[in-house]
């Protein structure tokens, strides 16, 4: 058999033209391969992670001091930069077992190699047993004919020149071959500003090329240019990164993280809503690990109470054990989440045996799950790795967090992409480095042409290199090493007629840097007294250049082009309402305050959320911030009022706040966020003492909290009157001595100015809701801001700004001719959207500051009070619906 | 060793000096290995590298440029993270550490003193309310509350950068509150008045509103005759309300804020409150700082945010050792620590680099010098490159002064790097004549105000340059306003855009070679307003990403594809793709539909509308994507690309996908970091949040708008300095000084550095007074004053042709860069006068009326059409493409089907050797196979047990085999081959190609090829199948294979007359015939 040779080959095509037997091109993995195979020194391949760990065991027992420090603070890392460096040692050619040197890092190489804990092979010594059988043992016959060589053996580093050597010994030809064509290739470089206009550029050169195959160096990743490929039906080049980051990858490190104390509840809402496969059939939900019959539930119980553990959780939890269409796995699955959430391990728990333990039952979930689907069988794939890994530790020892995640992710390795599937075409052959191009002449597409960070290996200085050199390594010196490169690239480029280079100057918002070969072909072409960068600058093409009047044209290759008719954004319409057929269908089957408010404000709003249930994902749905605080405090006085303390001491509430936290703000245990958590705490147990106090002081004792209730309420539609349950909860209701009740709403907010100025205009609508719903004569009514503190109320003894009494039926029947009005208007179809188009009819839009806005609405408040009616501020800037209101387009 | 320093003035072709210089030591025989050379950016390092390269190139010195790759060249940090990582076993620390940027680092820092923070933060709460310093780090909001973790963390970075300990930052607490307190003037601490205060409030408020009373009736009408006049009524019942106010706030004594009482001493109150107020009001301004509880505070306050900094330092350590990360200075810490004490990264360090190369060394902080000064002790040849006049990094603790005198130590060589060698560019090469003298009569002004000629200022146009760099044009445009206002932002930002609008209407300017420098963001945010409202293309526009049309498209696609049920995010997209089926009538069909099935119905066809189908694809494949891979994906099945060149702003809109993109990469990278797991649930949820807009810089043909900061190192034809009328007053009485001796070491650079941190407060104005002339506050003056000089000098020395100073009155900002009063630069209708030139120059003076302006209807440039909307395909492919077949197969993986050949039954050959399988027999297999792979024949016996012992082992299945059964293997098949083909040659394990009339590429390893005498071949499979029927086996699985082989044979030339199947496990040999 014939082999050719090269350093920089692995990976390349085997052979040319149709078809060839017993000739194959390789670099020197491949060559290393062949070899083993040749010599009877095969074995299975093992995982670099098991060998890591395997190193690890080995430090530990030398105990060297120059690393104790680093391995004890990040013992995997040093495993693994250790055992890097002991590999390239050994590829160079040293024999380190029990080497002693005055060089530290030496000495401590040499002192792990001699520790007793096994460590399997790896690539550094399959070239080592090589040349030590090939040295020893082997006269047979390799039935390798004739090696053809790149470069001069000699000029190879570490232990290569003696392996050619040996080869030559053992019968091999070896033999130098110098390329057959070498030329100065011409050089055109198109440079666009992004990566699109790139890959349209050469997709276009490639479509429009008459039938003359070229070589396509794909010197980055290939995906945009594919994409554009396809849309000319051309077929993809197909070179893309294999990378950590799937999901296939991530699922281990998902669901172990969920099982350490403190639980991240966004990541546990990721978990559900991870989906792995496709649907069955098209249009059915996706499948997840979790089924997507609990996916919902489990979710909207996290949406309740934002923690672990919880009387929502537990209900979900309890209403899926019933449910029969359940799969016996699925079921499984979810109970061993349940249990691993609800009691999380501490983290000084985390011990191989815990790892293995709760990983189980996703290993029996993946395995159920994946017959077949590659992406799942990665999954359990990375699962064994784990376990494996997890042997070469004692079952009791403590991991520590960092720790396990670096094994999980070099357990993990790196999953190709569904994009790197090259496809088959003869218009073209791929190669992805300069040194694989074939010397035909022809043309050559570099596309990406970025300056690869060249590896230049692992750097020893003199003292090493002199230690080393001793132990029997042959090393070279870096700009020999980085020479290597050029040249083998340089040879390749100058086997072409002609190289057109289609690059981008930014990736991802990072500008890139043009490979450094460039220049060396510039070089090629410069004329006397022409420097480089002049030479690169006079042959770089912007893409506008290859567009003529009517014709892409670039190096001979043409495509016709049209300029598409314009079709602008449109602006954003100025009047807002959408006028449709009646759409008699669309009542509310019950309404609640925050509908009132919706319909009063926006009838648009209320229409796309209530009347036709337009819903975001229900991951979305997870509060945080204000919202999930306003839900935690409003439990806190709850739980205050129900154990029946009148004035709970400030100990007692901030108790509360800690027993409530992990159920509905657990978030906020995670580290880091423990300013937020005193800051909390501080705020809400001041305002609540402040709270109680005051309603002691008032003479007002609470009687009920969260108190629910449900009122028939008669709407006198055009259509006729229709009745329905109008459904709320009363914050607090509390009672003087004369049995006078006070209806008192808790709100966390921010804006301290908001409350108190709807009571002050009267158009409090939902205290009077509430009130309302009492019919009891005399019913008082106020807010308390639980962020600051205060009562918002009427009563001097609460709130002493000495606030207007709120008149609660005229506000309430303000409120339902709204309502009702909206609703008339709603079911004739005609839907408008009056919180936008305050704004808008005011010349204002989204993007109009808050404080202007606030005034727009006061005025706007003003003119509908003399009529008698209302103006809610919707609030459009929080508002999920302002893309299809109209409110939200496009800047430009 | 040598040591050359290069004074490089601004366009004095610095680069070009350091390239040559470089270049020069590489032909004079240096290995490119051993350069160590630091920039200030990655672009800088990047242009380095490929300036030498080509220069090298350019003198013919190939072999040098090839190994260039090989020099270590980068940022500081960059390079100073190279060293930590190089040598991490010698610093103890964890090899693999993740970097954390500015961004991050401040996340990082906050989150590992949170639980310090927190706990000490409750523990003072009193306190800090009181001092008001309780206010959130991340405030964004006008006039944010200080907020103390905020000022923590600048201590902690400022010690960090200046090495100073947590001792030293402890000791910082008293040496601070003592100079506050002697600066202030503090009188001895007395008593505590509040409670006395308070009181008197109490009857001062009753007098107040009694006297209301008398002078309003009930319903608010005056009452003639009453104490308080009728038109003082309103505001003194305003008042009132405010005192009560101000009452219940002071009655929490604990928590009241001290400036509450400065208030009474200082409020803005009407006349009549001020009256009633009076004697209180003076008690409490004039024995407001004897109050010891105040002194207290003030002592207590510096005290915990020290204290807590000085803590900070280690737990901050802790937590990025915990999750293996590292930040910019920890990087240049641990370089220098490591060059200063490790003898072994010392020798290693002298025995690796020869030239160390230092770029802008002006904007080196002091622990950067420092590593500079350390790394220039071990390396042969120095060359530092700067420009002490473009220091502009202060608040990034460059510290100017300490490098100014480092430099003149070297001048004078008396330190242990012996007499540096000078070197002053003098030419210049950027701008033209006028511009330059400018720049020379300006600032020779402010720099060298007594004329002594000492510091590097002017420069000249070089004879070669004489021609081509006559003239130029300095302009000023000056707002003028119709009262005496200041020119707001906005007005400025109109002239500016108006201007240059005109100019490039005229064909003066063109968009891309134009830049306009601003000082804050503000400004920014209104010249790209401005200019966008005029047509002008610009770069650095600042909208967020999501509100771009292609942002939203990709949100709601990512969001539909992930979750099917979410019909928000489908509604969006039919309501976003015009050329959707219900695009303008969605709302109608879900109106129209009676109940929620119907609906679910109207949005499964939504989903299957043609515009969507690519996103089935994605949803299908999104598992196996990384997030950018997603983000690609959905850009491509969206159409927008395509989409993009029918709509307006092309070029930014395809930043805006760039930015997507850098997006999912840059949460990918942060995920990482924190170590917690990436989905594309958590890209969802990181886009929804997204407010950052896409990066616009260097968007070409437009105008470029930005900071001086972020035009250094760049130049343009036209530049537009935006100054403003006066200079901005910071009260710099309050924050962090590091004060350094006058003497420095260069061996220690940091030697005698002192810290002290003053809290901002509310106090007196006498105090304050007193505070503002104090040492503390005229260093921090000083060092402003001198570093809007250097900023201003950058500014102005970007432009090629034309300078434009855009003022926002008569008079400029520039004024305050001089002492005394006359100003630094007046014009007239044709001149520009600098204080103290020779002469006035030429400029060509605009003024604009800027109200009259904003009156205006504002004209726009005639858009130009991007060349780039040309396209050569539809909108969207017409059909699905079909799917294109892979370019490479496995033989193996070619199915049977369509295959016509028979399979004969077994021949036995030798024993069987594995029965039915078991746990191990892949491996059994492997092990088989690769003896077999073996030229057996040329093997004797020992050589075959040796080899066979050795697979066994290797393979792992002592347990299932004795290697005497890979021998028996080999001896059944050599056996065979002996009887059924004598003569044949073996050739084992051959390689081979093929493509096949799809263009589909194989290439695989044949196990053996039989060459027998008479030159046919027989193909040979060795199967590890131990299972019971064979035929079946070898008709089902391997035909498709054999058929394969046999081609791809055919097409080399060596089409195979037999085709035998080995089956060593069951020790027979199966015959295949293809017809
Ligand atoms: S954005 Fe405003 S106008 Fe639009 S739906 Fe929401 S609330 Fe109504």
């Amino acid at each position: 058999m014939r082999i050719e040779f090269g350093w920089s080959l692995d990976g390349a095509a085997w052979a040319d033209g149709g078809g060839a037997a017993g000739a194959a091109r390789l670099g020197p993995r491949g060559l290393v391969q062949l070899l083993q195979g040749r010599l009877g020194l095969t074995r299975p391949a093992v995982e670099p992670a098991v060998r890591v760990a395997q190193y690890l065991r080995r430090i530990a027992e030398a105990d060297h001091p120059w690393i104790r420090e680093s391995f004890a603070v990040d013992p995997w890392a040093t495993a693994s930069t250790m055992l890097a460096w002991r590999d390239a040692a050994v590829t160079a050619g040293a024999r380190l077992e029990g080497a002693e040197s005055d060089s530290e890092r030496i000495a401590a190489l040499g002192a792990i190699e001699s520790a007793a804990p096994r460590l399997a092979p790896g690539a550094a010594d399959d070239l080592r047993e090589l040349v030590d059988v090939l040295t020893e043992e082997v006269t047979w016959p390799l039935g390798i004919e004739i090696l053809h060589c790149h470069e001069d053996p000699a000029s190879l580093p570490g232990l290569w020149p003696r392996l050619l050597q040996l080869l030559e010994a053992a019968g091999v030809v070896v033999e130098r071959v110098q390329p057959e064509r070498q030329e100065r290739p011409e050089l055109v470089i198109v440079e666009a500003e992004d990566e699109w206009t790139a890959a349209e550029t050469a997709a276009r050169l490639l479509a429009g090329r008459a039938d003359a195959p070229l070589q396509l160096l794909a010197g980055a990743d290939t995906v945009l240019l594919d994409q554009e490929l396809h849309r000319r039906g051309l077929p993809a080049v197909g070179v893309a990164e294999p990378a950590a980051h799937r999901t296939a990858l991530q699922i281990l490190p998902l669901y172990l993280s969920l099982a350490v104390a403190p639980v991240d509840v966004r990541q546990l809402a990721a978990f559900l809503d991870l989906r792995v496969m496709d649907a069955p059939e098209d249009g059915r939900e996706q499948v997840g690990l979790v089924p997507a019959r609990a996916r919902s539930v489990l979710l909207d119980a996290l949406a309740q109470e934002p923690g672990t553990g919880g009387t929502a959780w537990q209900k979900a939890m309890a209403s899926l054990e019933g449910d029969e269409e359940l799969s016996a796995s699925g079921l499984e699955m979810l109970r061993a989440l349940s249990a691993l959430v609800t009691a999380p391990l501490a983290p000084e728990e985390l011990t191989p045996a815990q790892v293995r333990e709760v990983t189980a039952p996703l290993g029996a979930r993946l395995r159920a799950l994946g017959q077949g689907d590659p992406s799942l069988s990665r999954a359990s794939t990375h699962l064994q790795v784990l376990l494996d890994v997890l042997e070469e530790y004692a079952p009791g020892q403590a991991l520590r967090p960092r720790e396990l995640a670096q094994i999980i992710e070099s357990a993990g390795g790196r999953a190709g992409s569904p994009f790197a599937r090259p496809e088959a075409t003869s218009r073209w052959r791929t190669c992805s480095r300069p040194s694989q191009l074939l010397p035909v002449g022809g043309d050559v597409l570099w596309w990406g042409a970025d300056r690869d960070d060249v590896a230049t290996g692992v750097i020893w200085d003199a003292a090493e290199v002199e230690a080393l050199t001793g132990l029997g390594a042959r090393l070279l010196a870096p700009a020999q090493l980085a020479a290597l490169g050029t040249d083998a690239g340089l040879r390749g480029l100058h086997g072409a007629d002609r190289i057109v280079v289609v690059r981008t100057r930014r990736r991802a918002e990072k500008p890139t840097a043009p490979h450094a070969l460039l220049a060396h072909l510039a070089a090629g072409r410069a004329t006397a007294g022409q420097g480089v960068e002049e030479v690169l600058e006079e042959l770089t093409l912007s893409p506008a250049e290859t567009l003529g009047m009517e014709e892409f044209a670039l190096i001979g290759s043409r495509r016709p082009l049209t300029v598409p008719v314009p079709s602008p954004i449109a602006p954003l319409p100025s009047d807002l309402t959408k006028v449709v057929a009646p759409a008699p269908h669309l009542l509310p089957s019950r309404l609640s305050y925050s509908q009132a408010e919706d319909l009063l404000g926006c009838r648009q709003k209320w229409t796309f959320k209530n009347g036709l249930r337009i819903r975001a994902a229900s991951v979305a749905a997870v509060p945080t911030g204000n919202r999930m605080i306003g839900t935690l405090v409003h439990a806190v006085v709850e739980q205050l009022v129900s154990s029946g303390e009148r004035t709970p001491s400030a100990r007692r509430i901030s108790e509360e706040i800690e027993t409530q936290v992990p159920r509905l703000a657990s978030e906020l245990l995670l580290p880091g966020r423990e300013v937020e958590l005193v800051d909390l705490r501080e705020r809400a147990v001041r305002s609540l003492v402040e709270f109680f106090d005051r309603l002691g002081a008032a003479g007002l004792v609470i009687t009920s909290v969260e108190s629910r209730f449900e009122e028939p309420l008669i709407l006198h539609l055009r259509r006729g009157d229709v009745t329905v349950p109008f459904v709320g909860y009363r914050d607090v209701v509390a009672e003087d001595a004369q049995g006078r009740p006070t209806v008192i709403d808790l709100k966390w907010t921010y804006a301290a100015r908001k409350y108190p100025e709807l009571f002050e205009s009267g158009e409090a609508l939902q205290l009077a809701a509430y009130a309302h719903s009492l019919h009891e004569e005399g019913t008082d009514v106020g807010y308390f801001l639980l962020s600051q503190g205060e009562f918002v109320s009427a009563n001097p003894a609460l709130d002493p700004h000495g606030r207007p009494t709120l008149d609660i039926e005229d506000l309430w029947a303000r409120g339902t001719s709204g309502m009702t009005e909206a609703l008339d208007e709603i079911g004739a179809g005609r839907v408008d959207a009056r919180s936008g188009q305050i704004l808008l009819d005011a010349g204002e839009d989204l993007s109009t500051p808050r404080t202007k806005a606030q005034k727009t609405y006061a005025s706007a408040r003003e003119t509908a009070r003399a009529e008698g009616s209302l103006v809610v501020d919707a609030r459009c800037d929080y508002c999920e619906f302002s893309l299809l209101c109209g409110m939200r387009g496009d800047v430009s | 060793m040598t040591f050359t320093l290069i004074n490089a003035s601004a366009g004095s072709g610095k680069t070009y000096a350091l390239t040559q210089r470089l270049a020069d030591l590489i032909a004079e025989g240096l290995d490119p290995s051993e350069v160590i050379a630091t920039t200030f950016t990655v672009k800088a390092a990047e242009e380095l590298t490929s300036r030498v390269r080509s220069t090298l190139l350019d003198r013919a010195l190939v072999e040098e440029a090839r190994g260039i790759d090989s020099a270590v060249i980068g940022t500081v940090n960059s390079v100073a993270g190279r060293l930590v990582k190089d040598y991490a076993m010698d610093a103890g620390i964890s090899p693999d550490v993740d970097v954390l940027d500015d961004s991050t680092q401040k996340a990082a820092f906050s989150a590992a003193i949170a639980r310090t923070a927190a706990a000490r933060g409750e523990e003072h709460s009193d306190l800090l309310a009181r001092t008001e310093h309780d206010g959130d780090e991340n405030d964004t909001s006008y006039r944010p509350r200080p907020s103390w973790r905020g000022q923590v963390r600048i201590l902690a970075n400022a010690a960090r950068t200046n090495l100073l300990s947590a001792e030293a930052l402890r000791a910082a607490i008293e040496t601070s509150w003592q100079e506050y307190r002697d600066s202030a003037g503090l009188p001895a601490p007395g008593p505590d008045e509040r409670p006395r205060w308070l009181h008197l409030l109490d009857a001062r408020i009753q007098e107040l509103a009694a006297d209301l009373d008398a002078s309003r009736s009930p319903d608010g009408e005056p009452i003639a005759g009453g104490p308080i006049a009728a038109r003082s009524l309103g505001r003194t019942g305003n008042d009132l309300e405010s005192l009560r106010r101000l009452r219940r706030t002071l009655a929490d004594h604990d928590r009241a804020p001290w400036s509450e009482w400065m208030k009474i001493a200082a409020g803005s109150f009407g006349a009549v409150a001020k009256r009633t107020l009076a004697p209180l009001s003076e008690e409490i301004a004039e024995s407001f700082t004897t109050c010891g509880a105040w002194q207290q505070d003030v002592r207590d306050l510096i005290a915990l945010v020290l204290d807590t900094a000085a803590e900070s330092l280690d737990t901050y350590e802790q937590y990025k050792q915990d999750l293996g990360l590292i930040d910019f200075i920890d990087q240049e810490v641990r370089a220098l620590r490591l060059l200063q004490e490790s003898p072994r990264v010392r020798a290693s360090v002298a025995s690796r680099f020869r030239l160390l190369a230092v770029d802008e060394f002006q904007d080196t902080s002091p622990v950067q010098l420092a590593l500079f000064l350390e790394l220039s002790r071990l390396v042969e040849d120095k060359i530092w490159v700067g420009d002490p006049k473009q220091a502009i990094y202060g608040f990034r603790d460059a510290d100017p002064r300490l490098m100014q005198k480092i430099i003149a130590a070297l001048g004078r060589g008396d330190t242990v790097f012996g007499t540096g060698q000078i070197r002053n560019l003098t030419h210049s090469w950027r701008s033209k004549e006028h511009l330059v003298e400018l720049t020379n009569a300006v600032f020779t002004r402010v720099f060298d105000p007594e004329d002594t000629g000492e510091e590097q200022i002017t420069l000249e146009i070089p004879a070669l340059r004489r021609q081509k760099a006559a003239g130029g044009v300095l302009e000023v445009w000056q707002a003028t306003k119709d009262d005496n206002r200041v020119v707001s932002a906005e007005k400025h930002a109109a002239m500016i855009a108006e201007q240059i609008r005109q100019r490039i209407d005229e064909g003066a300017f063109t968009p891309g070679t134009t830049a306009v420098l601003v000082r804050t963001n503000t400004q920014k945010d209104a010249v790209v307003a401005a200019l966008q409202a005029r047509g002008v293309p610009t770069a650095g526009a600042a909208h967020s990403l999501l509100s771009t049309r292609e942002a939203q498209l990709v949100r709601a696609a990512l969001a539909v594809t992930l979750d099917a049920s979410d019909t928000l995010a489908l509604t969006e997209l039919v309501t976003l793709l015009e050329d959707h089926e219900a695009h303008s009538s969605w709302f109608e069909e879900l109106m129209a539909a009676p109940d929620r099935e119907t609906r679910r119905e109207v949005y499964a066809r939504w989903w299957e509308d043609r515009t969507l189908t690519g996103l089935h694809a994605v949803r299908r494949a999104c598992i196996a994507y990384t997030p950018e891979e997603m983000i690609s994906a959905l850009i491509d099945a969206l159409d927008l690309p395509q989409r993009i060149k029918r709509w307006s702003g092309q070029p930014s809109r395809r930043r805006s996908l760039d930015a997507l993109r850098a997006l999912a990469r840059d949460t990918t990278e942060r995920r990482r970091a924190e170590g917690s797991p990436i989905t594309l649930t958590g890209l969802r949820s990181e886009l929804d949040a997204w407010e950052d807009g896409p990066d616009l810089s260097g968007l070409p043909d437009a105008v470029w708008v930005g900071t001086i900061h972020s035009a250094k190192g760049l130049e343009w034809e036209h530049v537009v300095t935006h100054l403003v009328r006066d200079a901005k007053q910071r009260d710099q009485s309050w924050g962090v000084l590091v004060r350094s001796p006058d003497e420095v070491d260069v061996t220690a650079p940091l030697a005698g550095r002192e810290l002290l941190f003053w809290p901002e407060l509310t106090v007196p104005a006498e105090t304050a007074e007193q505070l503002a002339d104090s040492d503390f506050a005229q260093r921090k003056t000083t060092s402003e004053t001198e570093e809007a000089g250097r900023l201003q000098y950058v500014a102005l020395t970007r432009a090629a042709s034309t300078s434009v100073l855009a003022i926002g009155g008569p008079r400029s900002e520039l004024d305050a860069l001089i002492d005394g009063d006359s100003p630094l630069l007046t014009w007239d209708d044709e001149e520009i006068h600098v204080d103290r030139a020779e002469a006035p120059l030429p400029a060509r003076v605009t003024r604009v009326n800027v109200d009259a302006l904003m009156e205006q209807d504002t004209t726009a440039l005639q858009s130009v059409a991007d060349p780039l909307s040309a396209t050569d395909i539809p909108l969207r492919p017409e059909q699905e493409t079909a799917t294109q077949l892979a370019a490479r197969f496995r033989a193996s993986g070619v199915g049977a089907d369509g295959v016509a050949g028979s399979v004969s039954e077994p021949r036995m050959i030798g024993r069987r050797l594995v029965d039915g399988g078991g746990p191990q027999w892949e491996r059994v297999g492997e092990a088989v196979h690769a003896y077999l792979a073996l030229p057996l024949a040329h093997l004797d016996d020992t050589q075959r047990h040796s080899a066979a012992g050795r697979l066994v082992e290797r393979w792992a299945v002592a347990r299932a085999v004795e290697p005497s059964v890979l021998i028996e293997a080999g001896e059944a098949w050599a056996g065979f081959l002996a009887e059924e083909l004598p003569d044949a040659e073996e050739l084992t394990e051959q390689p081979i190609t093929w493509w096949n009339e799809d263009d589909q590429v194989m290439e695989g390893w044949i196990d053996t090829l039989l060459r027998l005498p008479d030159g046919q071949v027989v193909l040979v499979d060795h199967k590890t199948y131990p299972g019971d029927d064979p035929v079946r086996h070898v008709r089902e699985r391997y035909l498709g294979q054999m058929a394969t082989y046999a081609q791809a044979l055919a097409a080399a030339g060596l089409a195979p007359s037999r085709i035998l199947i080995h089956l060593p496990l069951r020790g027979e040999v199966l015959e295949v015939a293809l017809r």
